[in-house]
C-alpha cells in the first residue's frame, strides 16, 4: 500500500477535497466578480485578500501526477512555492515517504494558511518529512541548496523572478513543475517563455491536465 | 499537424519526427481496430499507428527526470516512439531502448530512421512475438510503453506484455499506456499489482502509471 492510499492520508485529503469544493464554491466567483470589476486580466495579486479566504488546491490528478514524479525522479529535496493548505505537499511528501529519502521545504505567505496547512501535515502522518516556511519565499528559501524538485503553485508573477533566484540553488536534473499554466495566460507568458528557450539551460513540455502543467527539466 | 518546439533539442532528430509527423496517415478501411477480419499486422507494415508527438515530448522529459538507462516499447512499429525513447537514454549519458516488432518490414524501417536520426546505437530492435522477445530484459527498466494491437477474445495483447514487463520493472520505473484497453487498466489501477496510476488527457486517454513495489 502506498502512502497516498493509508487511512490518515486519505482521510484528511477526502475531507480537504470537499472542504475545497464547497468553500472555493462561494468564494471563487467573488473572486472573479472583483477580477472583473477592476477591469483587465484576472491578476491573482490584485485579488489577494479575496484568494486568503481560498483553498484553490491542486486537483487531485495533479496531485497523482506528482506523486508519480517524486516517486520516479527520488529527489531528495524537494522545495515548494504556495503551499496553501497543503494538498500538494501531502502529495508530494507521500511520494518521499514511500521512496525512503528526501524532505520537503514548503512555503506559504498567509500565516492562517500555513498554520492549517501545518495541523494538515500532522494528521496526515507526514510532519517530520515538510519543513513549512511561512513567509516571503524569496527571504525564507534563501540558502536551500540542492534542489532536485520545485513545484510552483503561487502567485503567478512571482514564478519566474523565484526561478532566476533559485537557479544557483537547482541541482542539474532538477525537474520543475508549475500548475496553472493556462490560468493566467499573460501573467505567466514571460515563464514560459524562459523555460521554452534552450539558450536558458531547460528543456521543457507541457502537460495538459487541469488548468495545464509545464514540466521543465534544468539541464 | 503542426506541433510547438519540444523539448528535444536534436535537430537531426527533430528532422526525422517531423518527416514522420508529416507522412502520419491511417488506412482507409478504418485499420485493424474497426476489421475484426484484417488485424494481421503485416497487413499494415507501411502505417505508423504511432503515439502523438505531445505524448512523445513527456515520454521524452519523464527518462529524462528519471535518468534512464533501459526503457523498453512495445511495439516499436516504425521507430517514432522508439526516436524520443533513444534520444532520451542518449542524452542521459547513455543506454538502451529495446523495442519489440513483429513486422519485419517495420523492423527494417524503425532502424532506418534511427540511423537517420543518429540514435542507431542506443536501440535494439527485437523481431517477433513481443511475448516472447521481452521475456528476458536483461536488467530493470526505467520506463515502458505499452502500445498496443486490437485482438479477438480473451486478455487484451497490452495486458499480456503487461503481465510479461511488470515484474522486470523498478521500483519507481514508469509505465504509459496509449489504448486504454479495459483490462489493461483495470490491472494497473489494482494497488494489489503495485502500480499507482492516472489518466492523462493526451492522445484521448494516456494511463501513466508508477511501480510503486
Amino acid at each position: 500500500m502506498t502512502s497516498l492510499q493509508s487511512p490518515a492520508v486519505r482521510t484528511v485529503l477526502d475531507r480537504l477535497y470537499a472542504e475545497a469544493e464547497r468553500n472555493d464554491g462561494e468564494v471563487l466567483p467573488r473572486v472573479r466578480a472583483e477580477a472583473d470589476r477592476l477591469g483587465g486580466q484576472y491578476d491573482d495579486r490584485k485579488v489577494a485578500p479575496l484568494l486568503d479566504d481560498a483553498f484553490i488546491p491542486v486537483c487531485p490528478e495533479v496531485g497523482q501526477l506528482l506523486y508519480v514524479l517524486v516517486r520516479t525522479q527520488r529527489p531528495k529535496v524537494v522545495v515548494e512555492f504556495g503551499a496553501s493548505f497543503g494538498l500538494s505537499a501531502i502529495h508530494l511528501a507521500a511520494a518521499l515517504r514511500d521512496n525512503g529519502e528526501g524532505r520537503l521545504i514548503t512555503t506559504e505567505l498567509n500565516a492562517l494558511k500555513a498554520g492549517r496547512a501545518v495541523e494538515h501535515f500532522r494528521q496526515a502522518g507526514l510532519a517530520d518529512l515538510i519543513d513549512l516556511r511561512q513567509g516571503d519565499a524569496f527571504e525564507t528559501l534563501e540558502g536551500v541548496r540542492g534542489i532536485d524538485f520545485l513545484m510552483l503553485d503561487g502567485w503567478k508573477s512571482l514564478y519566474l523572478p523565484l526561478l532566476r533566484r533559485l537557479e544557483p540553488a537547482l541541482s542539474p536534473g532538477c525537474l520543475i513543475a508549475a500548475d496553472d499554466i493556462n490560468l493566467m495566460q499573460d501573467l505567466l507568458k514571460p515563464y514560459l517563455a524562459y523555460v521554452r528557450d534552450p539558450q536558458n539551460g531547460y528543456t521543457s513540455c507541457e502537460v495538459p491536465i487541469d488548468d495545464g502543467l509545464e514540466l521543465s527539466l534544468r539541464g | 499537424m503542426s506541433h510547438p518546439a519540444g523539448p528535444i533539442l536534436d535537430r537531426r532528430v527533430n528532422k526525422v519526427i517531423a518527416r514522420m509527423q508529416a507522412a502520419r496517415n491511417y488506412p482507409s478501411n478504418g485499420g485493424p481496430r474497426r476489421n475484426r477480419e484484417a488485424r494481421d499486422p503485416n497487413l499494415y507494415a507501411e502505417y505508423g499507428f504511432s503515439i502523438y508527438p505531445e505524448q512523445g515530448d513527456l515520454i521524452y522529459l519523464l527518462c529524462r527526470a528519471q535518468r534512464a538507462t533501459r526503457v523498453v516499447e512495445f511495439a516499436t512499429s516504425l521507430g517514432f516512439s522508439t526516436l524520443y525513447f533513444a534520444a532520451a537514454v542518449r542524452d542521459n549519458g547513455g543506454g538502451i531502448v529495446i523495442g519489440s516488432e513483429l513486422v519485419p518490414q517495420k523492423v527494417q524501417a524503425a532502424r532506418r530512421n534511427l540511423a537517420d536520426a543518429g540514435l542507431a546505437d542506443y536501440a535494439e530492435i527485437r523481431q517477433g512475438d513481443a511475448r516472447e522477445t521481452l521475456r528476458d530484459l536483461g536488467g530493470p527498466a526505467d520506463f515502458v510503453l505499452i502500445d498496443g494491437w486490437p485482438g479477438d477474445d480473451g486478455p487484451s495483447l497490452a495486458l499480456q506484455v503487461m503481465r510479461i514487463v511488470a515484474p522486470q520493472v523498478r521500483a519507481g520505473g514508469l509505465v504509459m499506456n496509449d489504448n486504454a484497453e479495459d483490462d489493461y487498466l483495470e490491472y494497473v489501477r489494482d494497488p494489489a499489482n503495485g502500480f499507482r496510476s492516472l489518466s492523462l488527457p493526451l492522445k484521448g486517454g494516456t494511463e501513466l502509471s508508477v511501480k510503486v513495489a
